[in-house]
């Protein structure tokens, strides 16, 4: 019997049975070949072409269109940006040659490398206007590209994937409320299995296993799953499915999974969690007008001029001082209702996940908001792009073409946020109640008011005017 | 990181770069934005241009687009028309729809057909 | 069940910033509406969208050509507005042609210093075609921002869609929370960890 039987719910439908989009889903290399087609234009043209960003297809599709996406297809259906990343493509080809047998440094496994990656881009975006920049977009992408290719032409795994990618690991992170899923179609058929292909790969079939270490039954939601299929591919019994579910149960499931262990026990994916929400708020708070004049204050009051450090401070109070503070004082408070006596980490690590759809819901209003307002804006830029390269297929560019009001996007924003706050607090209340049976509403309260307090400060960042500024330094 | 911090290398030299108003076909723009300080809504927009002698030029086309150094924003656009008073003096409305830096791409049409182009940085409108 | 209560509780908090929201999102605009539509008056058919806010209020007046009739070039149009009941004297407001596909779009922008209704009055004049033509409307001019309604109206979607999981979810705790005591490994409640 599955475990779908068990609990009376339907197995779901599988995607990868349905005619076409079966078939399509499952030629990775069709969506990487086109995805590295579309970076290569994007990088030739933010190194030759026009350096104003309204005017490049390099910053304008990076920074409004393929983040936008990036979060919608999660929201709406899953990792499908992992399925068709086009690193892995020039990845692949070194690897013929490299074949790396050398397991990736103990020290390094984990979420930590990823989470200081994710960190230092943000920091980098902020300090260097890298979306102002046509050329400097180009360069990470290339940095991207070869960054993947040095790290798993050395080491066998994918340990860029699963440590080292920062788009990978907001990915992994956001997918936990994605509403689909791979999975096994029935875990009888596992059970009898002898050859775990889904892991260990399919010489006949020439599929390669999981390689970022998912063993497909033992799996548990979509945490380093990177939508690739190659389980699919590899499994002689056609017993995996792609198929729905309820985005966000998997933040209360504490099982340990395959190649992820106990959610409970792993600090760096807790630690991964809180830099994504926290660093959500971040990012939004760099586009609002209030933080220049709190720059402007920080600057006066550390008597510097230089923009990195009053940057570093900036990123110091939003990702390590609040939460210190608020997560701090939330697990003080709610420890004392939980049955076994913890440290304070060990308590935030094991609520850190139920703040996530809140991060969510944040990451998706503020790029959803610079996808819906700028939807059309690349038509005339790809029309001119096309003419400078002697090509006018695509006619006369039509500028001014934008995308909706902005009046009529914000209540969107807001309902995206609303709704991650609201499963935010679900989950929590979930994991209160894991944690704490008996007194579970002492354990979640402290925890719903930092939930609600996040909210708020994000609400008040949408609400204020919307001022993009290079510079904060100068009046 | 060591990719990384290349590039961050990179990105500090790239920032020192800077586009001039007068171009090296020695004609000159000098434009005034009323209000003074730039702050978002419609703003009066006042360019002068003058030929490689110094003098003002009289019967040009002069239309601005303005855009926000952040892509993805829809750019405003503006006709200048030459004052009557002022011969020389083009004069136009363009709205900033909102905060942050912005910057005018101006292209002017001479009287004989010649076309200029200059860019015209117009950083921190004011947010309301 | 309690999970679903406790759930719904979470979507009362969400309706309930609904009120405060509407006073704070000063960069919040409702859409503009229209007003009038293709109503024909010589060789005019003229649409009006208004978005009639305290403060600064706008209106766009789109002219497309009637079949057979070329549109007039020189077409001009103003807005006249003046408080419904009469208390105050009119003003006049010119409208300033704008870029459009369909046609000719003029832009009005409306000084209205207080809530209330206001009688406007759309004219539009041809010398080339000799004509002149108005239309009198009566506008509810309201403060800029949405209000609770319209912000209920707009969040409804991510309401039901709150409400829904909520439910899903209730349902799969309960489902699991069932199914622990038999031993199966089918969710992390007490007692069901692997």
């Amino acid at each position: 019997m599955t475990t779908s039987e068990a609990i009376g719910r339907d197995p779901g439908p599988d995607l990868l049975a349905w005619p076409l989009l079966g078939s399509l889903l499952l030629r990775r290399r069709l969506w990487q070949g086109l995805m590295l087609a579309v970076s290569i234009v994007l990088i030739v043209h933010g190194f030759l072409g026009p350096q104003l960003a309204p005017k490049n297809l390099s910053t304008l599709v990076v920074w409004v269109h393929y983040r936008g996406l990036l979060i919608a297809t999660l929201l709406l259906a899953g990792n499908i940006f992992c399925m068709a990343c086009p690193f892995m493509l020039p990845r692949d080809l070194v690897r013929r040659f490299t074949r790396p047998v050398r397991a990736w440094p103990r020290a390094l496994r984990g979420k930590v490398p990823g989470v200081v990656l994710f960190v230092f881009v943000l920091y980098t975006y902020e300090l260097f206007d890298l979306w102002a920049s046509p050329w400097a977009t180009s360069l990470v992408i290339v940095l991207y590209f070869a960054l993947a290719a040095a790290v798993d032409a050395c080491f066998s795994g994918a340990p860029f994937c699963k440590s080292v990618c920062p788009i990978g690991q907001f990915n992994f992170v956001a997918s936990t409320v994605s509403p689909l899923e791979v999975r096994a179609r029935d875990s009888g058929t596992c059970a009898t299995c002898s050859g775990h292909e889904c892991l260990t790969g399919n010489t006949e079939r020439e599929a390669r296993g999981c390689e970022t270490g998912l063993f497909l039954p033992e799996k548990v939601g979509n945490m380093d799953c990177t939508f690739c299929l190659d389980c699919a591919r590899a499994c002689p019994h056609d017993n995996v499915m792609l198929t729905t579910r309820l985005p966000g149960e998997e933040l209360m499931d504490d099982r340990s999974g395959s190649g992820v262990g106990r959610r409970s026990n792993r600090g760096d994916l807790a630690l991964l969690a809180l830099v994504f929400t926290f660093g959500a708020l971040l990012n939004a708070f760099g586009m609002v007008s209030p933080v220049y004049a709190f720059q402007q204050g920080l600057a006066a009051a550390l008597g510097t001029t230089s923009e990195a450090a009053v940057l570093g401070v900036l990123f110091g109070i939003v990702l390590c001082l609040e939460p210190a503070l608020l997560l701090g004082g939330a697990a003080a408070l709610s420890r004392r209702a939980l049955p076994a006596r913890l440290g304070l980490w060990t308590v935030v690590v094991r609520f850190a996940h139920g703040l996530v759809p809140l991060g969510v819901g944040v990451w998706a209003a503020h790029y959803g908001f610079h996808l819906l307002t700028g939807l059309w804006t690349f038509v005339p830029v790809a029309q001119k792009a096309a003419a400078d390269a002697g090509l006018p297929l695509l006619g006369v560019p039509r500028w001014g073409v934008g995308g909706l009001r902005e009046g009529i996007v914000q209540p969107i924003e807001m309902g995206l946020l609303g709704l991650g706050t609201v499963v935010s607090l679900v989950v929590l209340w979930s994991i209160a109640r894991r944690e704490a049976p008996r007194r579970t509403l002492a354990a979640y309260l402290p925890w719903a008011i930092v939930a609600l307090a996040l909210c708020a400060s994000a609400v008040w960042l949408l609400s204020q005017p919307m001022e993009m500024r290079g510079t904060f330094l100068e009046s | 990181m060591l990719l990384f911090a290349s590039c961050a290398l990179g990105l500090v030299w790239l920032s020192s770069c800077a586009p001039e108003v007068n171009g090296s076909d020695g004609l000159s723009v000098v434009f005034h934005l009323d209000p003074d300080v730039p702050r978002v809504g419609p703003t009066t927009l006042e360019v002068r241009l003058y030929d490689g002698a110094g003098q003002p030029v009289r019967g040009g086309t002069l239309v601005v687009e303005g855009n926000m150094s952040h892509a993805g924003m829809r750019p405003s656009f503006a006709d200048l028309v030459e004052s009557a008073e002022q011969p020389g003096l083009y004069r136009g409305e363009l709205e900033f729809t909102m905060g942050g830096d912005w910057f005018l791409l101006l292209e002017a049409r001479w009287p004989d057909g010649r076309l200029v182009e200059r860019q015209l940085d117009v950083p921190g409108v004011r947010a309301p | 069940m309690r999970l679903a209560w406790h759930g719904l509780l979470g979507v009362s908090l969400l309706l309930a910033w609904a009120g405060p929201l509407a006073g704070t999102l000063h960069a919040h605009e409702g859409p503009p509406f229209p007003i009038l539509v293709d109503e024909v008056d010589g060789p005019w058919s003229i649409s009006v969208w208004a978005d009639p806010d305290v403060g600064t209020g706008t209106f766009w007046i789109q002219i497309e050509a009637t079949p057979g009739v070329d549109l007039p070039d020189d077409t001009r149009a103003s807005v006249h507005v003046r408080p419904a009941d009469g208390r105050l004297d009119e003003t006049t407001w010119p409208a300033e042609p704008e870029a459009w596909d369909r046609g000719q779009q003029h832009v009005a922008k409306v000084e209205f210093p207080t809530r209330e209704f206001w009688q406007v009055r759309i004219v539009l004049e041809s010398e080339s075609a000799a004509q002149t033509t108005e239309r009198t409307l009566r506008v509810e001019v309201t403060p800029p921002g949405y209000g609770p309604l319209d912000l209920l109206l707009y969040l409804w979607p991510f309401l039901a869609l709150a409400a829904l999981w909520i439910k899903a979810i209730g349902k799969r705790r309960a489902a699991i929370r069932a199914c622990a005591p038999a031993g199966l490994e089918c969710g992390s409640e007490p007692g069901s960890d692997a």
